[in-house]
């Protein structure tokens, strides 16, 4: 018995010992930042504070830890420690470039696909995984788009080797997209928003109920076929079933939605439905900020580079908007939104929010604690908290700053290799002779 | 009771600016500045006032004083620069950004499609952009012309021109003039390769060539025949509007603006262009320009490019945000632009972008929305930097133009405040009090019974 | 200042048909060829009315105009009192009467790249008068409005066609003609197929090139033909040749403007390239440009559907403004026209049928424009546009007869016309029931085209109605889709259905208002916005 335990002592010993890539820091070994300004999110900041990661979680923040003594350490004296960003909707994963379609799988045909699972097709070894995290972004929500019901969203890491590996909630939510929620005119000749003299809105959104209620009537019958045996089971439809979770409320579903008049119809609907909604977009959502405070419904702000839904509502809309959803008292997050390509933007469009008068507390939170508690992985992510997951970043200002610098970025407690393409390239091509 | 007020300001502004404002002579409006942390882009910058007088900047200094009559805005220690310069954008025109139905479309002009009613130009007024060069898409090797714009918001179209400012050509390679990302769509169409998008422009300049051949040899029978008593006139070729649109690029009348992402047809176009001698100004997008950066400088050609907008198409994937700063530590005239109208109304985050991806100066920053776009525009006499004589063009802070937290409070072009979000916010404010109140009291009876 | 308008040949014509009309007449028309209307109130426009007035009509001119006027022994008389006479009213310029043949809509162009001119939207050939009709129906619309002649112009494209003038007293069009292919109409319109032009400022290039083109041939073509050695002769080429007066400058251009814009680029164009041009101004904004106006003497056509064209600043800025502005603000354009002393005749273009013509022209007087105005810009100053005010516009001798008797005002909301002359021939209206008792319920079973001009798109559709149940089939360039439902309610109709392309299902939604064989509405598309559709029934 003994020599065995020399034996696998002496195995790890070496383990430990030999040369791996710079993700080791996990099993066994600790790594202690020290002389950082601590930002829990929960809680005081901490000055001169230190933070440890053993076996992938926050084993440890204070004025001073023990230590273990082989524990790696980062001295990140004038620099800050914050939980990693949550990015609450993208497509990583799913999207490599645009403009070609062999390398995108967000939109499935058809409208509804409720049982298609992002999880399925999210590539790890997307560049927009590495481009994407460099200012913080350690778990993003990879989601389907398209049609009405666009399928299952995961909550992944951003790093791993494989899906399995990097999903955090391999199904997190399920996506609604509301009617007539068209973004609004960013670019030039954006289409005048025509009124039509039908209520279509109305109809389209009966079209959705009535799908919901075919999704009970099956459920239901399903049920009833296995409790008693003279109850002739309906065909199994996958699709339907996917719905349960949403229809029982256990599982979140995404409602994407625009304008006021259609948020307040949507507030109605998630009401009859009796469904655990979160918005995503709401454009104007401030014009009806205290009914959505009343529901309960969060709402994930959508990239903000964007214009008014209206020009009515002030050229400014769009932040003024954020502020004051959160004024009223609405849980808010952020997102980069639908172009994989601008995922490091996240903090950016926080910044844009706090410019017009977010706090800046509030617009941290909303992109850690926030997203954290809405997806329901509050246990585990979204703030410095001894038995979270260690996953944070080490950076030279304040996050949301495009000057500030990320210098350490950790994910379940690996040290992350933040080189990306981007750095690839400036490597060479700096190095090329000016003549 | 006007509900919406705030719509009802802005049309004001518009529909009531236009009449009188640029028409009447601006020469006697003064306006002093004063309080500001100015960053004039020429110069050192410091903390003091800034004197208009008619459209243009006066004087630049601490403790100015002007006489009586004179209009002062007091800036409480805001920031100020030059109005922001966007090279790159499709605004203020209607009816098609794109002539798609042939190859070659030189002859097409937006000079006759300006629409100065554009809401974007007040939304680029909101976000300090004072000038724009606003042109043909990217559909065709050679397109139609481009025109520089002051963004008199309320002027007519005319009033919009920036008078004195070289027209452009807009070129387009790689993958839009090959329409490789609209495969299926309609009939397919040469060229389907770069070889042919460049032979497409070489045979259009040597039939230009042949054009001004012809004419000249008609010019010269007809002028002989003049001399002499009853001879036949010669009949004169036909004027085709296309070929002396393109003969207009080889006389050097029309500047170049190229739009091309891989750097290898950048190489290949700066030959073409030494060839032919003709201006090449910039290369638009340019995302793969950091490659050929010592090429860039030798022709002496300009870029002007994103902050970090890419993967949308192939040609965009092998770049990296760092690569306008690349360029511009390596020499390059690098200018950031939006190609859209909301990223218009950023560009200020835009070139902060520069200072964290590849490590450009504040001011080098700054110079990329403001000096460099009016150099390789040709407008760098009149605006692009706050200097006595020049254009009072001028954006106002309420922090550093590169703060994140930055918001633009005052835009003025020609010396008039065409922007001021403190009215516009007191407008906005007393719009929504109306409405309250309007909502609160029982509706009168309509008149017409 | 309007040069001289005819060529050799229109004057000629025109000249023949006048002549033509004083002649020898048909059997039945004989015996009823000298009236005098007695004791009326006569309308002079743009002078005071005169009281106690006869007007003595013979083979279809006006014989004597006046008070204290002799009834001729071999008149017969109207007595008009209690009633006022004015010119028949003019349509100067409009599309109603015109019956075009079905466009194929054929998807496979989009794939085969075939396209002809028609398809670019050059047709300068495509003459009113071939397609004009006439029919009994018809006129009796246009009397009872008091409209008794017509300029008739194809309106679609770039060179939209040629223009004839109609005097509505003949189902036969050779009787009616006034003017034939007197005016070329100039529009705005970008293809929708993938062809040149397909901008706008492609557009404003083809028609610098055209109207070069033309010249040159021109120019070359009288060369030869005159000195015939020494030089190469053109190919023939009738597209261009059809345009040669107008280039020349020698007969009237009209251009068709959206905006503003428009009409300026239409002033500059007229300028640059020597084209004697008016200004056709369907988006009512001709009051934003009065200085420019004024500076080119410019003679503006005043539609009156008053609605906000996109890109002015209104309509930009949202629903609430747009409909604001098209009350309060673009009605007025006929009035400020009036103030600034800008010419202009009413164009019926913009509306679909007589009936809302004359609404619309109700609708500039509401918002300030004098009735005595309105008369003339319906009157004389058309007569004077087309270049025969010798012979049309106001009841004088020697002018052709075209008199309306009206109870009440001339120009009422609703006129109580009683009997009209159209070149002389009268037709008298029967004291019909009041008025339309029940609402109409329009029935659009059969074929349609219709238009989404924002999304680029053109469709047919095969309606079957079956009272108020609709079902139907759209042909579109990706397929025919059948309705997925739909119905029709009083003079509105709805329909649906899911259209696949490219692996895209798209849900799209019309509802919209049918006026005669018209319609216009909106197709909302389910998550991405919606469009407006103009639709047009086929004529069977």
């Amino acid at each position: 018995m003994k020599k065995i335990t020399l034996l696998v002592f002496i195995l790890a010993f070496l383990a430990v010992l030999l040369p791996g890539e710079t993700r080791a820091a996990g099993g066994g070994k600790s790594l202690l930042i020290k002389n950082a300004t601590i930002v829990p999110v929960v809680g005081e900041r901490i000055e001169a504070g230190q933070l440890l990661i053993r076996d992938g979680k926050i084993a440890g923040i204070g004025k001073s830890l023990p230590v273990p003594e082989d524990a790696e350490v980062i001295d990140a004296a004038g620099m800050f420690v914050y939980p990693g960003f949550i990015d609450a909707y993208s497509h990583f994963g799913l999207s490599e470039i645009g403009a070609i379609a062999s390398t995108s799988d967000i939109r499935e045909m058809g409208r509804e696909n409720p049982e298609l699972r992002a999880a399925w097709a999210i590539n790890p070894g997307s560049v927009h995984f590495g481009t994407s995290r460099i200012n913080g972004t350690t778990a993003a929500l990879v989601t389907p788009s398209g049609g009405t019901f666009p399928g299952l969203s995961a909550l992944v890491r951003m790093d791993g080797w494989t899906v399995e590996e990097m999903a955090v909630k391999e199904v997190a939510t399920s996506l609604i997209n509301f009617p007539m929620t068209p973004r609004p005119a960013g670019g030039e000749g954006g289409g005048q928003q025509q009124e039509s003299k039908v209520d279509v809105t109305s109809k389209l959104v009966e079209k959705i109920k009535d799908y919901l209620r075919e999704a009970r009537h099956y459920l239901s019958l399903k049920k009833a076929a296995a409790a008693e045996p003279q109850v002739k089971a309906p065909q199994a439809n996958r699709k339907y079933d996917a719905l349960a979770p949403v229809l029982d409320g256990s599982l979140p579903v995404i409602i994407s939605v625009e304008k006021d008049k259609d948020i307040e119809l949507a507030i109605k609907f998630v009401k009859e439905e009796k469904l655990r909604a979160i918005f995503r977009g709401c454009g104007q959502g401030f014009k009806v900020a205290d009914k959505i405070k009343a529901s309960g419904i969060p709402v994930i702000i959508d990239s903000l580079y964007v214009g008014p839904s209206d020009p009515e509502d002030g050229y400014d809309a769009p932040f003024r908007n954020v502020v004051e959803l959160a004024k009223a008292g609405v849980m808010i997050c952020f997102s980069s939104g639908d172009d994989v390509g601008t995922g490091k933007d996240l903090p950016y469009h926080a910044a844009r929010a706090v410019a017009y008068g977010l706090d800046h507390e509030a617009a941290i939170a909303a992109l850690t604690i926030n997203p954290a508690r809405i997806f329901g992985l509050e246990p585990r992510l979204g703030s410095l908290e001894v038995g979270k997951d260690a996953d944070l970043f080490i950076t030279t200002g304040d996050p949301l700053d495009t000057r500030s610098e990320v210098k350490h970025l950790f994910i379940a407690g690996r040290h992350i290799d933040m080189k990306n393409t981007w750095d690839n390239l400036y490597e060479r091509y700096k190095a090329r002779p000016i003549k | 009771m006007t509900k919406h007020r705030l719509v009802a300001v802005l049309i004001g502004l518009f529909l009531g600016a236009g009449v009188g404002l640029f028409g009447a002579p601006p020469a006697e409006r003064t306006l002093l500045l004063k309080n500001g942390h100015v960053l004039p882009i020429a110069g050192e910058s410091f903390d003091g006032d800034i004197l208009i007088v008619g459209t243009r900047i006066a004087k630049l200094g601490k403790d100015l004083t002007a006489g009586p009559g004179v209009e002062v805005i007091d800036l409480k220690g805001q920031w100020v620069m030059p109005g922001i310069i966007d090279s790159h954008s499709h605004i203020a025109l209607e009816g098609g950004v794109n002539e798609m139905g042939e190859l070659i479309t030189a002859e097409v002009d937006v000079l006759d499609i300006i629409n100065p009613e554009d809401l974007n130009i007040y939304y680029a007024l909101t976000g300090g952009v004072t000038s724009i060069h606003t042109m043909h898409g990217s559909a065709n090797p050679i397109g139609g012309r481009g025109v520089v714009l002051k963004l008199r918001w309320g002027g007519s179209a005319e009033d919009l021109i920036f008078k004195g400012a070289p027209l452009t050509s807009k070129w387009a390679l790689g993958e839009n003039p090959k329409q490789s990302n609209t495969i299926g769509l309609g009939k397919a169409r040469y060229p389907k390769t770069r070889m042919g998008v460049e032979e497409a422009i070489r045979l259009e300049f040597e039939r230009a060539k042949d054009y001004m051949t012809q004419w000249a040899d008609y010019d010269r029978r007809a002028k002989a025949a003049r001399k002499q008593k009853n001879a036949a006139l010669p009949l004169p070729p036909k004027k085709d509007y296309r070929r002396e649109a393109v003969a207009d690029i080889l006389r050097g009348k029309l500047w170049v603006r190229c739009h091309a992402y891989q750097a290898e047809e950048m190489a290949s176009i700066m030959r073409l262009c030494k060839e032919y001698g003709v201006k090449l100004a910039a290369f638009e997008h340019g995302l793969e320009g950091y490659r050929v950066t010592n090429e860039l400088v030798e022709n002496k050609v300009a870029v002007t490019t994103f902050a970090d907008f890419w993967a949308y198409k192939w040609e965009a994937y092998n770049t990296l945000p760092h690569a306008a700063a690349l360029m511009a530590k390596r020499g390059v005239l690098v200018a950031i632009n939006s190609d859209d109208a909301e990223r218009m109304r950023h560009l200020f985050l835009d070139a902060a972008k520069t200072v964290r991806f590849g490590g450009l100066s504040e001011l080098e920053a700054l110079k990329t929305i403001t000096l460099n776009p009016a150099v390789l525009m040709g407008i760098d006499k009149s605006t692009g930097t706050l200097e006595a004589g020049k254009d009072a063009d001028i954006a106002v802070f309420n922090r550093h133009p590169l703060d994140p937290y930055t918001v633009c409070q005052m835009t003025i072009v020609d010396g008039k405040v065409l922007f001021d979000r403190a009215k516009y916010l007191e407008d906005r404010r007393k719009a929504e009090e109306a409405k309250k109140k309007a909502a609160e009291t029982p509706a009168p009876k309509d008149k017409k019974g | 200042m309007a040069k001289k308008s005819f060529s050799a040949a229109a004057g000629l014509i025109s000249l023949t048909i006048l002549l033509a009309s004083a002649g020898p007449l048909a059997a039945e028309e004989a015996l009823h060829r000298v009236w005098a209307v007695k004791d009326c109130r006569l309308i002079v426009p743009g002078k005071p009315a005169l009281d106690k007035a006869t007007v003595v009509i013979r083979d279809g001119l006006v014989e004597a105009a006046g008070q204290n006027i002799a009834v001729p022994a071999d008149a017969e008389v109207i007595d008009g009192a209690k009633l006022t006479l004015h010119p028949g009213l003019i349509d100067a310029l409009g599309q109603s009467l015109l019956k075009l043949p079905e466009e194929k809509f054929d998807p496979a162009k989009f794939y085969s790249g075939e396209f002809t001119d028609k398809d670019r939207g050059i047709t300068p050939e495509l003459k009113a008068f071939d397609y004009v009709a006439l029919g009994k129906a018809t006129l009796e619309k246009y009397y009872k409005l008091g409209l008794l002649a017509a300029q008739v112009i194809p309106s679609k494209g770039v060179f939209t066609g040629q223009a004839s003038f109609f005097s509505l007293s003949s189902e036969d069009k050779n009787k009616a003609l006034v003017l034939k292919d007197n005016w070329l109409g100039l529009g705005y319109s970008p293809a929708s197929f993938m062809v040149y032009p397909n901008s706008l400022m492609g557009v404003v290039a083809l028609l610098r090139q055209e109207f070069a083109d033309a010249s040159h041939f021109g120019l070359s073509a009288s060369r030869w033909s005159k000195e015939l050695k020494g030089l190469s002769r053109p190919a023939y080429n009738s597209r261009h040749e059809s345009l040669l007066d107008y280039a020349a400058g020698q007969k009237p251009v009209v251009f068709f403007c959206n905006n503003q814009h428009d009409i300026l680029r239409s002033l500059d164009l007229a300028a640059e390239l020597g084209l004697d041009a008016l200004i056709c101004d369907l988006g009512s904004e001709a009051f934003k440009v009065i200085p420019e106006l004024k500076k080119a003497k410019a003679r503006v056509l005043c539609t009156v559907a008053f609605k906000a064209p996109p890109s002015s600043l209104q309509s930009q800025l949202g629903k609430t403004e747009k409909e604001k502005a098209e009350k309060e603000v673009y009605p007025k354009n006929p009035v400020r026209l009036a103030e600034a002393g800008i010419p202009f005749a009413f164009s019926s273009l913009g509306t679909d049928d007589p009936k809302s013509f004359m609404e619309g022209v109700e609708k500039a007087v509401e918002a300030g424009l004098s009735r005595d105005k309105a008369l003339e810009a319906l009157t004389v100053t058309p007569a004077a546009f087309l270049g025969l005010d010798k012979a049309l516009g106001t009841i004088e001798p020697g002018k052709i007869a075209n008199l309306v008797l009206v109870e009440g005002d001339a120009l009422a909301k609703e006129p109580k016309v009683k009997t009209v002359f159209a070149d002389g021939l009268k037709f008298e209206f029967k004291d019909a029931k009041a008025k339309e008792g029940e609402k109409p319920t329009v029935n659009v079973s059969g074929r349609w085209e219709l238009n989404m001009p924002e999304a680029g798109l053109k469709v047919t559709v095969d309606f079957t109605q079956e009272d108020s149940g609709l079902s139907g089939k759209m042909t579109t360039p990706f397929g025919a889709f059948d309705f997925t439902g739909g119905n029709v309610s009083g003079n509105e109709i709805y329909f649906e259905m899911n259209i696949s392309v490219g692996g895209q299902d798209i849900d799209l939604y019309f509802s919209g208002t049918v006026t005669g064989d018209n319609m216009r509405g909106t197709a909302v598309q389910g998550t991405q916005g919606s469009t407006e559709f103009t639709g047009k029934r086929n004529p069977s």
